[in-house]
Parts: structure tokens; sequence; C-alpha cells
């Protein structure tokens, strides 16, 4: 007998609330990793006459309409699972399917990758900043020791083993260890923020000097960043609408992922309200963040002085490592509680994709179990930890690998999963959302989301929207010579292509496999009969 | 085979080494027996349980046992405290050492109490938590009251020092459950019909009188500090899933 998801339940308390579900999606998107790529990627010569501002407001309107599509089918269809469960009732299972693997295999590689920015970026340059103001040689060390590729992965193989531990404890204890690092995180920010707003680059210079001296042994470090540049010399040109909407790809790769919680939609309370603000709102907030992080940052130093800094090869100049905006924020202050705020709250920031992406992996392998599209053990609770333990280990060691991946192959330190997540999974689920008030018209009116403008619904316009602005990222991501995907070396363009492509050939394999055990898998994802 | 009774799942989750306990309008009417007053009779479509921790692997066996079909997605999401299984179209609703709705109850050392439903004190607890009572809710509520009283101890009377020690110590609970109680004292003459009112608005008024005047701890003064500015309550959803993908 094929049972419904909760169906004449007596009442259910979920486990993750408005506020929950806000900070779940503002960490996803994360803010200070968001500035930090920036300002390593935007002004370092790429993308002669890019407005840092034009291009972070442009890239929150281009992916508005995606983060509208995933909140109004997530008020739509409380599941978990995203995508996978819009795109399979919308349109046909396949594509369902297609575009929910698309999106999970990137996600493993991606637990990987935040795992690696806690020892890359955030640890590092904590210790590197501890080791400067206390004058300690060591300290400094033990910091460019966390940017090694061990030193990288060892980091973050422990905190996913950690991750993994909590996730088998339960998604409520994550959410209450996430709002505490959340408040610790955004305060760290706002004094980082209040910081650099006081200073210009009148005086942040001999500051930078100083601070870096004493660790690359050269009195005027920016003068030899200047000079080992020569002509590669960052300046500033007009503006270039053009060179400003490639550059989009950096605010996408954090503004673009304001949808993280439709992954666990069967978990939300009020999924109509805590999507709809969760979404959308974390988006518009983040947005704003980045734009006054910017500014301030932008006000202290400058964008020849950031550009130069992001621009000249790290080693060449005994840098170590390149300073993100974070540290030099710290470099301006002598306090050491400063400079422990500053360097323990952007550590913060580092990792907050991983936790989302074991979660966001988790509960895919869980839909897809559920379905007969993976091995039912995925699905199986564990009888000591009462969690599905299977799930979770796979996620956390597919992650592993990743890490371990990205740590030493820098073909793979890119962003270009990015781009097959957007067009192999966003540009999808825009297409299920033009097309779902119609295919699925009874779901469509039962819905919270039934709304219309001129007759037309509203989530096919912003399913029209959100396909455009989609197109248009994807454009910016194979014209931008940073990120990984081009024609001209397309390596990752056949890497993000094999990756979608396999998803058919695992839906049909597994398919054809189930079909031979008798298992009629189309019938998983048929309608709830009426009662 | 017939249609499962409640019965039969106690026994079955008893014969596996569990311990489970009735709880919801199944267990009102397995408690009251023929004692329960016509007006408050019901028919309750589901069979609502309570199992402690250690009955899992006895709950597990016992469905398999009498052909019951869990609901996959929710029992992985919320299994650690709650579970539901079909037996054809009758739900089984299933609670593990936590009864959690509007205000929470721990019930995993609490089940030993009654043989076969939970204590007449923990089932009106169940009742009185409904921030948004419901008829039904109110008719148990009055079943309870009526037909095993108040009293103190276990001996089959509703264990008044309990409630008050309980409701002593949690200002939310304290407050929806005298909010309920009131709003059911004064609903007596539908809820139960004008014979019986008098007699529920006594157990109702001496309740209440119990609740308001039993001590209570620091941490339910503090809150009572805050009042109403705060939410004091969950509210459990309803989910009305029937437009929604079937997803086993």
């Amino acid at each position: 007998m094929t049972v419904n998801f909760a169906r004449k339940a007596t009442g259910l308390v979920r486990q993750a609330g408005a506020k929950d579900v806000f900070v779940y999606n503002v960490n996803f998107i994360n803010i200070a990793i968001g500035v930090a790529f920036m300002f390593l990627f935007m002004p370092n010569g790429s993308y002669p006459g890019v407005n840092i501002y034009i291009s972070t407001i442009l890239c929150t309107l281009f992916v508005l309409p995606t983060s509208l599509v995933y909140a109004m089918f997530a008020s739509a269809m409380p599941r978990s699972g995203g995508e996978y469960v819009y795109v399979s009732r919308a349109t046909k299972p396949l594509f369902g399917f297609v575009a929910s693997w698309n999106y999970t295999i990137w996600c493993f590689f991606y637990i990987g990758v935040p795992a690696a920015f806690l020892g890359k970026y955030g640890i590092s340059a904590l210790f590197r900043e501890l080791g400067v103001s206390f004058s300690s040689s060591s300290m400094t060390n033990w910091g460019n020791w966390f940017t090694t590729p061990f030193g990288t992965a060892l980091t973050g193989t422990v905190l996913i083993i950690i991750f993994a531990a909590v996730f088998i404890y339960g998604v409520a204890l994550y959410m209450r260890i996430q709002n505490l690092l959340f408040v610790i995180a955004s305060v760290g920010l706002a004094i980082t923020a209040v910081i650099l707003l006081q200073h210009t680059p009148a005086d942040t210079l001999t500051a930078f000097n100083h601070y870096a001296g004493t660790f690359t042994g050269k009195p005027d470090t920016y003068g030899a960043i200047t000079a080992n540049l020569g002509k590669g010399v960052v300046s500033e040109a007009p503006f270039d609408l053009k060179q400003t909407l490639i550059s989009m790809t950096w605010p996408f790769t954090v503004l673009g992922f304001s949808i993280a919680s439709a992954y666990i939609g069967g978990e939300i309370k009020g999924a109509n309200r805590s999507q709809m603000i969760g979404m959308p709102g974390s988006l518009v907030y983040s947005a704003v963040w980045l734009l006054i992080i910017s500014f301030v940052t932008l006000h202290a130093f400058g964008f020849v002085f950031l550009g130069n800094v992001a621009a000249v090869t790290p080693g060449n100049v005994n840098l170590g490592f390149t300073p993100t905006f974070s540290e030099l924020a710290a470099a301006l202050t002598h306090n050491i509680w400063l400079v422990l705020i500053i360097g323990l709250s952007f550590a913060l920031w580092t990792y907050a994709w991983l936790p989302i992406y074991i979660l966001t992996c988790t509960r895919n392998l869980l839909a897809w179990a559920l379905d007969g599209l993976a091995p039912g053990k995925v699905a199986e609770v564990n009888e000591s930890t009462h969690s599905p333990l299977i799930a979770i280990v796979v996620s956390a060691v597919l992650g592993t690998g990743f890490l371990w991946l990205y740590a030493y192959d820098s073909a793979f330190s890119t962003i270009s999963g990015f781009f097959g997540q957007v067009c192999g999974t966003f540009v999808l689920t825009s297409i299920g959302a033009i097309l779902f008030p119609y295919t699925q018209k009874d779901m469509f009116e039962a819905s919270p989301v039934a709304w219309r403008i001129a007759g037309i619904p509203v989530l096919s316009i912003v399913g029209v929207l959100s396909l455009i602005g989609m197109l248009v990222i994807a454009w910016a991501f194979l014209n931008d010579p940073q990120s990984g995907i081009s024609f001209s070396n397309p390596f990752m363009l056949y890497v993000n292509l094999g990756v979608f492509l396999s998803g058919f050939i695992y839906f049909y394999a597994t398919k054809f496999i189930q079909a031979r055990q008798g298992v009629d898998i189309n019938l998983a994802f048929a309608e709830i009969p009426p009662e | 085979m017939g249609e499962i009774t409640e019965h039969d799942v106690v026994a079955a989750i008893t014969a596996e080494g569990g311990t489970a306990r009735l709880l919801g309008g199944r267990a009102i009417h397995a408690l009251c027996g023929e004692a329960l007053p016509a007006p408050l009779r019901r028919p309750s479509a589901d069979i609502d349980l309570v199992i402690n921790g250690r009955s899992r692997k006895a709950l597990k066996t016992a469905m398999a046992a009498l052909s019951c079909q869990p609901e996959q997605e929710f029992n992985l999401l919320n299994g650690k405290e709650r579970m539901i299984f079909y037996a054809g179209d009758t739900k089984i609703d299933i609670f593990i050492d936590v009864f959690r709705m509007c205000h929470t109850l721990q019930l995993g050392n609490r089940l030993e109490l009654h043989p076969l439903t939970l204590s007449p004190a923990d089932l009106l607890l169940t009742k009185v938590q409904v921030v948004r009572a419901e008829r039904k809710d109110f008719s148990d509520a009055a079943a309870l009251l009526l037909v095993c009283g108040l009293g103190q101890g276990t001996q089959g009377a509703i264990d008044t020092g309990y409630l008050a020690k309980l409701l002593g110590s949690d200002w939310g609970f304290w407050r929806t459950a005298t909010g309920t109680l009131r709003a059911l004292g004064e609903r007596g003459a539908d809820i139960c019909g004008v014979e019986l009112t008098p007699a529920l608005e006594r157990h109702v008024n001496e309740l209440l009188h119990i609740l308001e005047t039993a001590p209570k701890s620091l941490s339910w003064r503090a809150r009572a500090m805050i009042g109403e500015r705060s939410p004091w309550y969950e509210l459990p959803e309803e989910p009305d899933t029937d437009h929604l993908p079937n997803h086993a």
C-alpha cells in the first residue's frame, strides 16, 4: 500500500521556524565569503571598468525571480527535496530527477569546498592576525600551514565529521548552533564594517605596510606588490557595462543561493510564510550587507589598492596568501580583542555552506530513495541513532573525498560548478515554474500561491523572469575569464555537461533495474488519490 | 484478518517486549468504558499511542506482524519522537517518549501508571494543552473530569498533585491549561448537556483553584513577568496535504 505524507496527522510541531529558515538561507548565501570573493577577484584587473555596486545590484535583480520561484514552489509543495519534487510534478519525473541529480552532485563537491575554506581563509587569517598582534612568527607560520593542501584538507575533514555528528543527533540541534554562531558572526561583521568606515586610504596604506611588513620582511610591502606587478598594476578604468555584467559571477556565487531551505521544506513550520520570508528576504538582506561591506572596504582602501593586493601572486612578495577584506580590517587596529572578534567572526562565516550542503545532499538522497531512485538502505532509520545515518554518512564521505580533491587539484579550485547548477538545475526549475499552473492545475489552485495577474499565474510570470535571469548569469559565466568555464579551455565545461547528462543515464538505468524487479517507479510520482 | 483495534496494537507491542499506552479518543473510551456519558461519546478514527524509547524495536516488529505500513518520509524526518503507520485506512500515530504539540509532555517514565492508557492526569494534559481547542478536546477533557474525578496519587483519579507540580513549573503550559479549563467550564452545557453541567463546573472550578494556588517555581514566576507579550506555545500544523504530491 502506498501511503501519504502526514495525511490525517493530528498535528506536528516542525523543527525549523521562520527565523531558523532566514538564518539558514543567509548562512548559505554567506555574506562574508561573498565580499571576500568579490574583492579577491573583481578589482584585480580582470574586469576593466567594473563597478562593484552595480554588479551586485544587477545580480540581485537577476537572481530574485529564481529565489521567488523556489519560495513559491516550497509554499505549494512543502516537501523535502527541492526541485526534485517541484520539477518532477510540474514536468516529468525524469527532468525532476536530472535537475536534482545535477544540483546534488555539485553539492557533494561543495561540501568539500567550504570545508577547505575554514583553513584556507578562516583559521589561516586568524592565526596571522594574532601572530602579528603578538609578534609571534610561529603563529603566522601556523596560519600559512592551514593554507597548505594538507592543512586545508585535514581541517575540513574534522569539520565535516563534526557536522555529520550534529545532523545524526538532529536538525533541531543544528538550528540552535547555527543561530548562536550567526549572531557572533554578524556582530563581528558589523564591527569590521565600523572599523573600515573610520579609515581612508590616507592612513590605511601605512597601517597595511606596518602589518604586512612583520611577516613579509618588506617595510613597504605595498610598494613591493606594485613593483612585482610591473605593467600589470591595476588602474581605474571608465565604467564598462559589459565587464560589470560579466563580473556578476562573483556576487552570484553567494546571492544565487538563497534557496537552501527548499531542500528541507518538509521540516519547516508554516512553510508558506517561512519560505516566502526566508528565501527572497534573505537574498535582499544579504545583498544590502554586501553593498555596505563593499562600500566601507572601498572607502578604507580604495579600488586600486584592493586590486593590486588581489592581483599579485602572494608568494612573490612573501605574503603567503592574499589577505581578505576582513584581514585588512584587522590590520587597522591594535586592539587584540577587536582583532580576535574580526578574525573569529570571519572564520565562522567561512564554512557556513558546509552543513547546509550536507543537509541538502542528505534530504535529496532520502527523496530519491523513497521514490525508488536510490537504494532503499539510504532511507533507513538507524536503530541506534534514530536518524537517516546512511544518507548522512554517504554525504559526509563523498564530501570529504571532494574536499581532498579540491585541496590538491587546482583544476577544481573554481566556481565552475555553479555554472552547472544554473544551467542544469535552475533553468529546469524555472521552466517547471512556468508550466506548473497548467500541468498541475488542481495542485496549483489548492496551493497558497495561486495568485494571478491579468489572469496569468504569478508563478509562471516569475518563472519566465527566472529563466531570463539564469540565462544572463550563464552568459556571464561563459564570458568571465576567471569562472573556469570557457569554450577555449573547455575541461570544466565538459565536466559540467558530464554531470548533467549522467543524470539521464542514472535515471534510465535505475528505471530498467527496478522494472526487472517488478517495480514501476512512475507510480511514486502519482498524485495523491482522492479520499 | 478484521480491522485492527487499539487493543491489538498495544498487545502486539507488549508481546514483543515493548511498552505502549493509548492516548486520544480511543484512550478515553478505553479508560471510561460504560461510564462514559452518552453526550461525550464520539467516534475516533486514529489509534494514538505513546511508547518509550526502549520499545522502538518491539514497535517495528509488531507493526510488521500486523502488516501495518510505515509512512516512510514522515518517519525518516521525525522518527526520533514520532512515527506514523497505517493499518488499512486506520492511521496509527505513535509518540516516542515525548508528546510535543502546543506544549511538551515527557511521558517516557509515566507509562507504567496504567495498564492500557496513559494515566488520567496525563490524558487530561494532552487535552488542556491545546491552544485552539476543538469540541472533541473539550468533550474528552469533560469525560475525564466526570468519570475519573479529581484525587491525589494514581488510583484511577486525575492526580491533582502531579498536575499542580508540573504546571507550577511551566508558566506557558499553565497559562494554556487554565485557559482551556475556563473555556470548558463556560461551554459545559453545550459539551455535556444540562444535566452534567453542575458536576463538570464543580470539577473544573476545583481544579482551577488547585492550579491557581499551587506553589510556583522561580522559572514560572520569571516567565509570568513576561506574560503574553511573548508567545508561550507552539502551534502544531495540521497539514492539509491532499493537494500535495505523493512521496512514498
